[in-house]
């Protein structure tokens, strides 16, 4: 069996790699050895399509030669490989020098060896695949009971991981990790005079044990989105041309979160890192602390301490320890999400910790950590619960879960959709709608925030599939918020 | 033991299916199929006119899926020692032995037929070096330091070898190689963007992709606002590549028979053999085409060949997986790719001089579903958007989000261009009658 990132085999080969780099004459370097255990489990219909449970475990090696980056990474475990793999990454940021203009320099780190584990309660790898095979199907089976009103298609899916990684650099760090991942969900699709339509549920991906697969709370839920998705599929389409009142339930809320102010505020893509792929940001340096990026009531805060959170962990994959900060206070860009290098560019005296690999085999990078909306302070004056909002709304639409979501490469431009819609009219809940997008520029969108929901009303959501990069790397990460009113959006296409 | 693809590769692909040999000859299943992959990938990443990240990897996978009657489970390790591996196998056989009978079980292939083809493999591709790759982005990032312009972009190469097989005969093994350059050229309110795919380093024009994408970049500076709206359009070949692989995932036989696809049709039947499109829409799956040279067979063993898709804009394949196949009476498919739609001798400079007045969309960015069941799809433009007036690049615009019925557009197509390789399809640039545009960006 593979050896565990915290057997002697692993310190050693990762005390050989630091020697062998420092022998090489680098200013810098370090090395992760990671083992991840990746358990899936996807039904479709009465079949079980997916039962999984995969190892993947490996080593990657950064270092910084004359101000300039190499990488090189291998699956195999062996002295030799090291060798081979240290040198590698060498000579590749010696090739890195040849079109060098300016040298890379890294914002200071503590050294620390110390070690962070997820605090869970059930271990996801202890439970029987039996077990969550019958959870999967019972889900299918119960909401294809609806079949003769519309439910056609049923999709449930359980998703555990591990991920134990051992960090060692030439500063002196000697830091092993252990982070635990679940994550619940299901959706079915009614079809009906010629319309198909879906509805889902989850529970968010969160940092946590198999405690957070609730079963009660799963089937429980069957009815509701069942009975959704045929009053969905049979309700009529939304409004185009218009410009209307949303209200934003934290299941949809958190998406709009991540592209437009998550990404904008990556450093990286700031400074243009991205500008082939991802792309860059409107949010640039000369607007930090003067942006008026929202309402004065707008508060975002990143945050990679938070009990749950799916960025949550005890050191990044630069060794900076998990921190937490303000990226929007009272609705103006006071800061971005950094890496030891942009932090250094930004003349910071340290990274805020937001570097992420998503495997042994992939460089560190910025990622959006856990990046939340603050609930509205208690007795604020545009703090408001859902149901007060609901009542406080002539006309407008409240939306639920994640649809259609595109942005432009610069983070201004986006257009959404949703899970579930909802017409408001005069203070109520009258009916469902279907097709609905909403478009927007991002700040505009969020300097029309005229209610913000209390904290009794946050909730964590977030997502496993954020892609970034070249080779696109997949990192995750929470948004907890709270529910929100915003004014005068344009729905649909326009006239 | 080593299974690499930059190794010999007869040694190297039948090490590999001996490796398979011995996970099956252990088996304590019903079936068992094995699945082994292995890949040397490089990039190099560059921007701001240097290189800022440097990258090699070596990766292995083997996973060993158990079967005991319908019930079936996999496993996998990237560990080739003989433990790890036996780990792998027995820990698929305890999970199949306590997995659900599955419904929609099939099974396992037997023993298939394949083209007589190899995938294309370059050797030099396979063994390109660091040093060789920041030598061509160093020339490229000279050209763009010489105009002004900040460059930006990726140069990356992998070899890759596939071996497959199964306890009932089912055998195959391919290697192959890709390279891929992307260029993005910024200055102050221009961008510009071009890429390039191919089997072999020495097929991708680095210089002169970088050259053309310089120029447009500063063609694209000071764009101007048109109103949002429904235009002609021209889409480059990636745009069009990236707006057609959405329509070629949208092609499965079941979502159309179970009415939930833009092919289905009132009582269940799909719209198969309609004339739903352009005539001049001719669409097929092709892994030997001169371009791409893929291995013959996909990763669950069924051959792919060649199969058209659309001809003279009549739909005339869906994908049919194993089960769908046999529970409707068809002959399984496999995946619709590679995609590749047939164009003309003609240049995009050509499209544009036949054009009176329309839109030019070198990038399309961000598509995503509106709805899934009619099959629209909203997007970005990107990195050089241009007003066309009277067959010529009248001026830069600002970039547009479209809102867009991706059947219409092939409906609305009436001119193609020469194709290219855009990532594993063959494109050619497209002109339609209509495209709709719905908001403007300041983005750049």
């Amino acid at each position: 069996m593979v050896a565990t990132t915290t057997s002697p085999q692993t310190t050693t080969l990762a005390a050989l790699a630091v020697d062998l780099i420092r022998k090489a004459g680098c200013e810098y370097g370090d090395v992760r050895f990671c083992l991840y255990r990746n358990q899936r489990l996807a039904a479709r219909d009465r079949s079980l399509d997916q039962l999984s449970d995969n190892v993947s475990s490996g080593f990657g090696v950064r270092v910084l030669l004359g101000g300039a980056w190499g990488f090189a990474a291998s699956y195999r475990l062996t002295e030799a490989e090291v060798g081979r793999i240290v040198a590698l990454a060498v000579e590749t940021a010696k090739a890195s020098q040849l079109t060098q203009r300016t040298r890379v320099t890294l914002a200071p780190v503590e050294a620390y060896q110390d070690r962070y584990t997820t605090p869970i309660q059930i271990d996801p790898f202890t439970v029987p695949v039996a077990e969550k095979a019958e959870l999967l199907l019972a889900l299918n089976e119960k909401l294809l009971s609806y079949g003769e009103r519309g439910v056609k298609k049923a999709r449930s899916f359980l998703r555990f991981s591990r991920e134990e990684k051992c960090f060692a650099s030439t500063e002196g760090s000697l830091i092993e990790q252990t982070l635990y991942r679940s994550y619940p969900a299901f959706q079915c699709t009614a079809v009906v005079s010629g319309d198909a339509q879906d509805r889902g549920y989850e529970r968010p991906p969160l940092n946590i044990g198999y405690e957070h697969i609730d079963a009660s709370d799963l089937l429980a839920q069957v009815e509701r989105v069942a009975e959704e998705a045929i009053e969905k599929v049979n309700a009529p389409k939304g409004p185009q041309g218009t410009r209307s009142t949303l209200i934003l339930k934290p299941s949809h809320l958190f998406l709009t979160i991540h592209e437009s102010v998550g990404h904008p505020t990556e450093l990286d893509r700031v400074y243009g890192y991205e500008a082939n792929f991802a792309g860059t940001s409107f949010a640039t340096t000369d607007k930090l602390g003067n942006l008026r990026y929202a309402a004065p009531w707008v508060n975002f805060r990143a945050d990679r301490t938070q009990p749950g959170g799916r960025s949550t962990c005890g050191w990044d994959d630069e060794g900076v320890p998990a921190q937490d900060w303000l990226v929007v206070k009272d609705g103006l860009l006071v800061d971005y999400l950094t890496d030891r290098e942009t932090a250094h560019r930004l003349g910071r005296s340290a990274s805020n910790g937001c570097a992420f690999a998503d495997s042994w085999s992939s460089v560190p990078m910025v990622r959006i950590p856990n990046l939340g909306l603050e609930p509205g302070p208690e007795g604020g004056s545009h703090t408001a619960s859902l149901d007060e909002m609901i009542a406080d709304t002539e006309d407008g639409i409240l939306i639920d879960g994640i649809g259609s979501f595109s942005i432009d490469q610069q983070r201004r431009n986006f257009q959404f959709g949703g899970d579930a819609f909802w017409k408001v009219q005069d203070g109520k809940v009258v009916g469902m709608l279907k097709d609905v997008t909403y478009h927007a520029m991002t700040t505009e969108f969020w300097n029309r925030v005229d209610a913000i929901g209390p904290a009794s009303e946050r909730v964590q959501w977030g997502t496993d599939i954020c892609g970034k990069g070249e080779p696109m790397q997949i990192a995750q990460m929470t948004h907890a918020c709270v529910p929100v009113r915003v004014r005068d959006i344009e729905i649909g296409n326009p006239a | 033991m080593t299974i690499a693809p930059t190794r010999d590769a007869s040694t190297n692909q039948a090490q590999a299916l001996e490796l398979i040999d011995r996970v099956i000859s252990r088996s304590e299943a019903d079936g068992v199929f094995v699945s082994l992959g292995s890949a040397e990938e490089a990039l190099s990443r560059f921007s701001g006119n240097q290189i800022t990240q440097n990258v090699n990897e070596s990766h292995f996978s083997l996973t060993v899926t158990s079967y005991f009657g319908s019930r079936s489970a996999s496993a996998s390790t990237n560990d080739l020692d003989s433990e790890a591996i036996d780990f792998a196998l027995r820990n698929s056989e305890a999970l199949a032995r306590i997995a659900p009978e599955d419904p929609e079980w099939v099974p396992l292939l037997e023993a298939q037929h394949y083209d007589e083809r190899v995938a294309a493999f370059d050797e030099a591709t396979a063994r390109f070096s660091p040093m060789g790759r920041a030598e061509l982005i160093r020339r490229a990032c000279i050209l763009a330091e010489r105009s002004g312009v900040e460059a930006s972009g990726t140069l990356s190469t992998a070899s890759s070898l596939r071996a497959i097989g199964n306890s009932r005969g089912l055998r195959a093994a391919g290697r192959g190689t890709t390279a891929d350059f992307g260029f993005t050229a910024r200055v102050a309110d221009g961008s510009s963007w071009g890429e390039g795919a191919a089997w072999a380093m020495g097929q991708l024009a680095t210089e002169a992709l970088a050259s053309e994408v310089i120029d447009r970049a500063r063609r694209a500076q000071s764009p101007r606002t048109v109103v949002p709206g429904t235009y002609p359009v021209i889409l480059s070949a990636a745009a069009a590549a990236e707006l057609v692989r959405w329509f070629g995932w949208n092609l499965d036989a079941r979502a159309a028979d179970e009415g939930r696809s833009f092919m289905s049709a009132e009582g269940q039947a799909s719209r198969l053999g309609e004339t739903l499109f352009s005539p001049l829409v001719q669409l097929r799956r092709d892994p030997a085409h001169p371009l791409l040279q893929t291995n013959p067979f996909f990763a669950d063993g069924l051959a792919n060949r060649s199969l058209p898709i659309v001809r003279d804009g009549i739909v005339e394949n869906l994908s049919y997986g194993r089960f769908w196949a046999a529970k409707q009476g068809k002959q399984a498919t496999g995946p619709l790719a590679p995609l590749v739609m047939d164009g003309s001798e003609q240049s995009l400079a050509d499209l544009i001089a036949q054009t009176e007045r329309g839109i030019l969309v070198s990038r399309a960015w961000y598509v995503r579903y509106i709805s899934p069941k009619e099959l629209t799809v909203t997007g970005m433009t990107r990195d050089g958007t241009f007003w066309i007036e009277d067959g010529k690049i009248a001026f830069p615009i600002k970039n547009l989000r479209f809102n867009q019925s991706l059947p219409h557009l092939l409906r609305d197509i009436d001119g193609l261009s020469l194709p290219e390789r855009h990532g594993m399809s063959v494109m050619p640039g497209v002109r339609a009658k209509a495209f709709t545009f719905t908001s403007v960006t300041d983005s750049i």
